[in-house]
């Protein structure tokens, strides 16, 4: 899992230096793939959970055997890969989405509530914070999932979870360094009321790292998820997901690469584009770098 | 307009079970008054307590001890339910220039935070307010919708000066205000903050560690040491006669590059400012005082008027008087 996002990582870096368009080209593969999750009932080629027996492991339309019916190929019940991508990509969406947005909420502000009050509040919270990052994900998730059941909802609930923890250390110590600024005391001397100097001054101060580390997590989250499905504790069939269906086409792997590798390519593009997006939207919305 | 009497501040440097209790004497012991509408200077080296005297002011850091008085309030503590009140009577200009406005927001919302805060102030009228102060520290009405990244050092110092007398404060704190500044820049500001003394009827704690810009600005100097008040006097006096060893070294050193004064009287000193952890017996300023005696190190010097309105710290100032100008 780590592996894979960390290959994204350095690929993250090389592509900075070798392409400048990289991210328009990103932007252009982030919004494809929000397109298609969006539209996917109007623009996919066949119902994802149609099963045509004559397209039953076919290849991709540029192998010999392929065909234009089913460009990326055919899995071994005969279902439409292309389709299935393209549903997939909508709950891969879906459920990093809710999942950062829960892990992030949660863990914005214990994290401010740590660094901005301090002292005790702080030690608790921070205690519970490397409680959390000490513990395996796999095994918490394991654990939630026994619990709960395996549904999208808990799916969420359970990356939510396990998530949190990172956010509320990062805003934590941006938060120490924030709030010792000129411009907080000066808030203060304003009478600004504590509360609003944590939501005016601060926050929009540590949204950057924020941001950064939402769009990285986003990656991350979509191949946890994804492992999640592939261990088959995550999204149940008929529901599509990548990582269920790199689960489903693992048995074929040395009869039918593509029934792996379309949706690990998936997982690559969505994870390497949304890398390089955060990056650029870093830029854009720090006023210091904003020019225009 | 601030009376101060005894104020002592001590930092706690850790707060673990089981260690030893350590501060930081950061202030000491500290008295002073500062007049409606007059400038009371205060110099000393860095870590010499001037700023933490001015976050006291503020109220940004509670007393350890002491009692404080600024604007009519009473800081010892301000009663609960007149905070308000009291920002609105005093503010601050400090060093930075990049630090002390937020990068996020525009010029709008930085400088008329406090009239939003104190009075409301919002919308079309905010922004009409705003540009006459931009006008009355001389920037251009059209900066209200730039972000501060886009000005120079000298352009975001008038900005927080702006900000500053928006509420129309009674007690301005200037925690050195112009030392951050180039110094082709720093007499526009210094001079700006004058005149706003005077239309605006303004009382200023002006800190720094440039003699010559304190004597520029203020009508009475205190010279802090480690955390003491070691000599306080009028602005001419101080500079005329400075009779506590401290002040004259302090005085040599300044005249060493550009203050123009004569000197058989002055002092040389060496050495580094001890740890206000652990400061000095007696008088603080004894370990590196050329004229210190055991006397020094055994009763601390209380700070004594000398002649009118000339108080210093020293137990031996007459005899080093006497000694420098034999």
């Amino acid at each position: 899992m780590s592996g894979a996002s960390a290959f994204a990582r350095a690929w993250t870096g090389r592509l900075r230096e070798g392409m400048r368009g990289a991210p328009v080209l990103a932007t252009g593969l982030v919004a494809l793939f929000v397109l298609a999750a969006v539209f996917a009932p109007w623009i996919v080629p066949h119902d994802p959970a149609e099963q045509n027996f004559l397209a039953s492991l076919a290849p991709p339309f540029w192998e010999a055997e392929g065909s234009i019916s089913n460009l990326l190929g055919g899995d071994n019940l005969g279902r439409d890969i292309l389709s299935r991508i393209i549903y997939g990509a909508r709950l891969s969406l879906i459920i990093s989405l809710f999942a950062i947005a829960l892990a992030g909420t949660v863990g914005v502000l214990l994290g401010l509530i740590a660094g901005y009050v301090g002292g005790a509040i702080d030690s608790l919270i921070m205690r519970i914070v490397d409680a959390f990052l000490a513990m395996p994900f796999i095994l918490m998730a394991l654990g939630f999932v026994a619990a709960l059941g395996p549904s999208v909802t808990n799916i969420i609930i359970v990356m939510g979870i396990t998530n949190w923890a990172r956010y509320a250390r990062l805003v934590r110590g941006e938060v120490l360094s924030v709030k010792s600024r000129d411009y907080v005391a000066l808030a203060r001397v304003a009478g600004q009321p504590r509360w609003r100097i944590g939501i005016k001054h601060i926050l929009p101060n540590v949204t950057n790292s924020i941001i950064v580390l939402a769009t990285l997590d986003l990656g991350r989250v979509i191949i946890l998820e994804s492992s999640l499905s592939f261990l088959g504790l995550g999204v149940q069939p008929p529901d599509i997901s990548w990582g269920l269906m790199l689960s489903d086409g693992r048995a074929y792997t040395t009869v039918a690469w593509w029934l792996t590798v379309m949706p690990g390519l998936a997982i690559l593009l969505a994870v390497l584009s949304l890398n390089i997006f955060g990056d650029w939207l870093r830029d854009r919305l720090d006023p210091r770098q904003a020019r225009d | 307009m601030v009376t101060a009497e005894g104020l002592v501040k001590h930092f706690p440097l850790s707060r673990r079970p089981f260690a030893e209790k350590r501060v930081v004497h950061a202030v000491d012991d500290v008295g002073f008054t500062v007049g409606a509408g007059e400038t009371f200077g205060l110099v000393g080296e860095s870590g010499c307590g001037k700023t933490t005297i001015g976050k006291l002011l503020l109220y940004l850091e509670p007393l350890t001890g002491g009692r404080l008085d600024v604007a009519g309030h009473s800081l010892s503590p301000l009663a609960s339910g007149t905070e308000r009140a009291f920002r609105r009577d005093v503010q601050a200009v400090f060093q930075d220039p990049y630090g002390a406005l937020n990068p996020r927001h525009r010029v709008l919302d930085v400088v008329g935070e406090p009239l939003t805060v104190q009075h409301g102030v919002r919308g079309a009228a905010l922004r009409e307010q705003v540009q006459e102060l931009l006008r009355i520290v001389g920037l251009p009405t059209r900066a209200v919708d730039q972000y501060p990244h886009e000005f120079s050092g000298g352009m975001r110092q008038r900005l927080a000066i702006a900000r500053a007398i928006s509420v129309r404060p009674k007690f301005m704190v200037l925690d050195e205000p112009v030392s951050a500044l180039d110094v082709s820049i720093r007499a526009q500001v210094l001079n700006l903050l004058r005149d706003l003394q005077e239309e605006l009827g303004l009382t200023y704690l002006f800190i720094a560690h440039d003699l010559a810009v304190v004597e520029f600005m203020s009508d009475r100097v205190g010279v802090m040491y480690l955390g003491r008040m070691v000599e306080l006097a009028d602005a001419a006096q101080l500079y005329r006669r400075p009779l506590h060893p401290y002040t004259r070294a302090l005085l040599r050193a300044a005249q060493a590059t550009d203050l123009p004064r004569g000197g058989r009287d002055t002092v040389a000193i060496e050495g580094e400012v001890p740890s206000p952890i652990n400061p000095p017996s007696g008088c603080r300023f004894r370990t590196r005082c050329p004229f210190a005696q055991a006397r020094c190190a055994a009763e601390v010097p209380a700070l004594t008027e000398v002649e009118e309105g000339h108080r210093i710290a020293c137990h031996f100032h007459a005899e080093i008087e006497a000694k420098l100008t034999a």
